[in-house]
């Protein structure tokens, strides 16, 4: 299992980025603090559109290694995983959010391994961009700007990068959601 | 006392002593449980004054005031015993039980280091009071001074236990007695009477209810200095931990070793490889390495396995107090017969055990055993006995649980069932006698007519069986009407670890806990019939309900579907008294395999017990055999198929 670099990736984006240095993110685990001071996030594909993770809440960065498929499991459980000897749900955001499946590209997706109060699970994505380290001041606190519900019920905010707009996820909301919904069953 | 030490010395003693005190605690329980049926037994009395005084000794080292304290009032009650002066009555028991008690809450509180909500000088009156009244009287009726202790029920109640009494460690018991010679100079309330001083003035309620006052200070002062962060800030669960015996940690110790030397022999093996001309022999070595590393790695496993087993003692110690307490309350007369105590289960399996055999217990004494007029109106013998054995059984542990109490009767259960829609009025006559008993392990079935302190509380035997399950048990249940029950548990040896059936189906693999499979049996598509609309197989003239796990499990079809064999295989496993077939394609291979958890989210789904990971790496989902069955028969109890005709005779069929 190969682990991606986690180094900030040398795209153009990073002018958009202010000044200072990863000290001060601050860590508010599972959500995201919109105070002062620098976010550094982690942004994937999903489709056609531009997500983002708070960086404090990755673990690491896989390649989609062989997922186990799970009888019975929510329907966007993918299947469970093997890191390192720790077995691993596997979430498809792609499933969780309703979006049509992927028919190409199956070599840029990767799993991302999230924590949050004790709970590790692997997040299924198109493909994983860069770190962006952006201000928050550039982020527009928003929780429900009409995407559908499953996605405004997970949505922190939107990130303004030039042209491009990036959804912020709160990891929080996501895995309680996510949680509630494999309780019901 | 304290200044003496540093903080982590003294953080060490104070957990020696929470060990030490919760084992004598437990150990004086028992004592005073045969003390009763044995009120003259002078070395049992001795046994019990010293224990008693070794507490009391080590509390007063450390500066733990309240305990000193009862341990003190305790002790001259004690006192009167040993000396004859005194009768161990099942009502002056009861009151000694209850300082017992107040100990043990008092130890807690130590560990925690929270202060627990416990009316020292109530019952330290209590113990004066007896103490007095035992001065005053020697064989008079016990009514008032016990404070409403019902002398009559006391004396019909007799009870016995057969625990082999295990000597205190006789090298910390008196090690702590003179400690506690030194103790005094702290703590002039406290001073320990000379053991031969039957005469020694009572203490009067008056002065004592003064004192606590300031030796509760004292108690806090002595609190806050020493146990805080000893456990870690846990409740007690943070810092688990087990003793282990030297020679079994020698053992472990001597296979890590020869784990070394076969790695090393291998790392010379691949090392020098030039120069090498006989290539047959250089592989026959490596053979030979490897079998021996996979021989020690085999030991290891054990080895390791055995350093956390544990005796079931640990568990059925706590027995003899229980059914006691329980034999005072309910007025019945009962004898606990245990066997087998030294048999050796996984600690996290003991940990577990003990709620289920609680239960069980209460249901036996509560439901089964009768009252000793009616057991005399039957022509037994007044007093119940309820029997604990354990014993091992091939690779699992059996712990059985009987009564010859009244028995279960089948056709109230059958009753009961049908009113709470449990099962249907048809159900319910097709049941066999054994079949229909079981049921009481349904949820939501209790036949308390009246709810009880004791038992029937609603939440009855199916938590039981759940909490069982959780641990790859089972249980079991055989009665005979009139003349008693018998639970049955089985338990893994190990819960980590299970030998497993791997099985294919299709594209995907998953194991079968071996524990619960019967046979297996090779078919063609052909052999299987329907019967009322569901699939069955004829099986050695027996019925038996199958499913397909490709259906079940939704495993989707490789390719075109040509990929499924002609040949299937039928797993015939059983859980209880029942059984299915699972039908699946194939089954490569028997593996040992490590259950792992698949985590919070994926932990409600029915019929996974989790999954493990194979040599390969690829992760291999275990199944639940017990919650399919459950499913399985819930299914057909609403719909058609009769699952619950597979008769009992089939069960012993390939065991």
């Amino acid at each position: 299992m190969e682990t991606t670099g986690m180094a900030i990736a040398p795209f153009g984006r990073q002018e958009e980025a202010t000044r200072e240095l990863s000290r001060e993110i601050s860590g508010v685990p599972g959500g995201v603090d919109f105070g002062e001071g620098i976010l550094q996030l982690v942004s994937f594909r999903l489709g056609e559109e531009e997500y983002a993770l708070d960086v404090m809440n990755v673990h690491e960065i896989n390649r989609i290694s062989e997922v186990t498929r799970v009888p019975k499991a929510p329907y966007f459980v993918e299947g469970v995983m093997n890191l390192r000897g720790k077995i691993l749900p596997v979430i498809n955001l792609r499933k969780r959010f309703g979006f049509p499946l992927p028919t190409t590209d199956a070599e840029e997706a990767r799993t991302i391994v999230v924590f949050h109060e004790g709970l590790t699970v692997g997040l299924a994505v198109d493909q994983v961009y860069q770190v962006i380290r952006i201000g928050r001041e550039k982020i527009e606190k928003n929780e429900g700007i009409g995407l559908g519900n499953v996605l405004d019920a997970v949505m922190a905010g939107v990130a303004h990068l030039g042209e491009n707009l990036v959804v912020l996820l709160d990891l929080q909301k996501l895995l309680a959601a996510i949680q509630k919904d494999a309780g019901r069953r | 006392m304290s200044e003496g030490f540093d903080n982590d010395e003294m953080k060490e003693i104070v957990q020696d002593f929470l060990q030490e005190a919760s084992e004598m605690l437990e150990g004086l329980d028992n004592y005073f449980v045969q003390l009763e049926n044995n009120p003259e037994d002078r070395t049992l009395l001795n046994e019990i004054f010293r224990t008693a005084h070794s507490i009391k000794g080590s509390a007063g080292f450390i500066g733990l005031t309240r305990i000193v304290e009862v341990a003190h009032h305790a002790e001259n009650v004690l006192n009167q015993l040993r000396t004859g002066n005194m009768r161990a009555e099942p009502a002056v028991i009861d009151i000694i039980l209850e300082s017992m008690d107040a100990l043990k809450v008092l130890v807690n509180e130590v560990r925690t280091g929270e202060q627990a909500d416990v009316d020292i000088d109530g019952i330290n009156m209590k113990l004066d009071l007896l103490l007095q009244w035992g001065e005053d009287t020697h064989s008079e009726s016990l009514g008032e001074a016990s404070g409403g202790a019902d002398s009559e029920m006391a004396s019909a109640v007799r009870e016995e236990k057969v625990l082999d009494t295990r000597p205190m460690p006789q090298e910390t018991a008196s090690s702590q007695e003179t400690a506690s010679q030194e103790a005094p100079g702290d703590l002039p309330s406290a001073a320990p009477p000379p053991p031969a001083a039957p005469s020694s003035p009572v203490p009067h309620p008056g002065p004592q209810v003064v004192r606590p006052a300031s030796s509760r200070e004292e108690a806090q002062n002595a609190d806050a200095g020493s146990p805080k962060g000893a456990e870690g800030g846990g409740g007690g669960e943070a810092d688990q931990t087990i003793r282990v015996e030297i020679s079994r940690l020698d053992s472990v110790m001597n296979l890590v070793g020869e784990l070394v030397l076969g790695r090393n022999r291998l790392v010379k093996l691949s090392g020098d490889i030039d120069g090498v001309t006989d290539f047959e022999r250089r592989i026959k070595e490596v053979a030979e390495a490897i079998s021996q590393l996979n021989r020690v790695t085999t030991d290891l496993q054990t080895a390791v396995i055995k350093t956390r087993m544990q005796p079931i003692k640990k568990v059925l110690g706590k027995f003899p107090r229980m059914v006691r307490d329980l034999s005072r309350k309910m007025g019945k007369s009962l004898r606990l017969e245990l066997s087998g105590e030294e048999t050796e289960l996984d600690k996290s399996v003991i940990e577990e055990i003990g709620d289920p055999l609680v239960h069980i217990i209460r249901n036996s004494i509560d439901h089964g055993i009768e009252m000793p007029d009616d057991r005399i109106a039957q022509g037994k013998n007044p007093e119940g006995v309820v029997r604990i054995s354990a014993y091992q059984e091939g690779n699992s542990i059996v712990i059985e649980i009987s009564d010859d109490g009244r028995g279960i009767d089948a056709e109230k259960i059958r009753r009961k069932a049908v009113e709470k829609g449990i099962i249907t009025e048809a159900d319910a006559t097709r049941l066999t006698d054994s079949e229909a008993v079981n049921i009481i392990f349904m949820p939501g079935f209790s036949t308390a007519e009246k709810v009880t302190d004791v038992s029937g509380r609603g939440v009855g035997m199916d938590v039981v069986r759940t909490n069982i399950n959780k641990i790859n048990g089972s249980v079991e249940i055989a009665t005979q009407k009139g003349a008693g029950s018998t639970f049955t548990i089985r338990l893994p040896l190990t819960i980590a670890i299970i030998q497993a059936l791997m099985v294919t189906i299709g594209p995907e693999t998953y194991a079968i806990p071996l524990a619960s499979v019967v046979e297996t049996v090779k078919i063609t598509e052909k052999d299987i019939k329907t019967l009322s609309g569901s699939e069955v197989l004829n099986l050695r003239q027996q019925v038996l309900p199958l499913i397909r796990l490709r259906d079940e499990f939704k495993v989707p079809h490789q390719g075109d579907g040509t990929g499924i064999p002609e040949g299937r295989y039928v797993v015939v496993v059983q859980v209880g008294s029942k059984n299915l077939g699972l039908v699946v394609d194939r089954l490569p291979y028997q593996e040992e395999v490590v259950i792992k958890s698949m985590g919070q989210i994926l932990s409600e789904i029915r019929g996974l017990a989790g999954a493990t990971i194979t040599g390969d790496g690829r992760v291999v989902i275990i199944l639940d055999v017990g919650e399919i069955l459950q499913d399985v028969s819930l299914r057909t109890k609403k719909g058609v198929t009769p699952l619950d005709s597979v008769p009992p005779e089939r069960l012993e069929a390939g065991v």
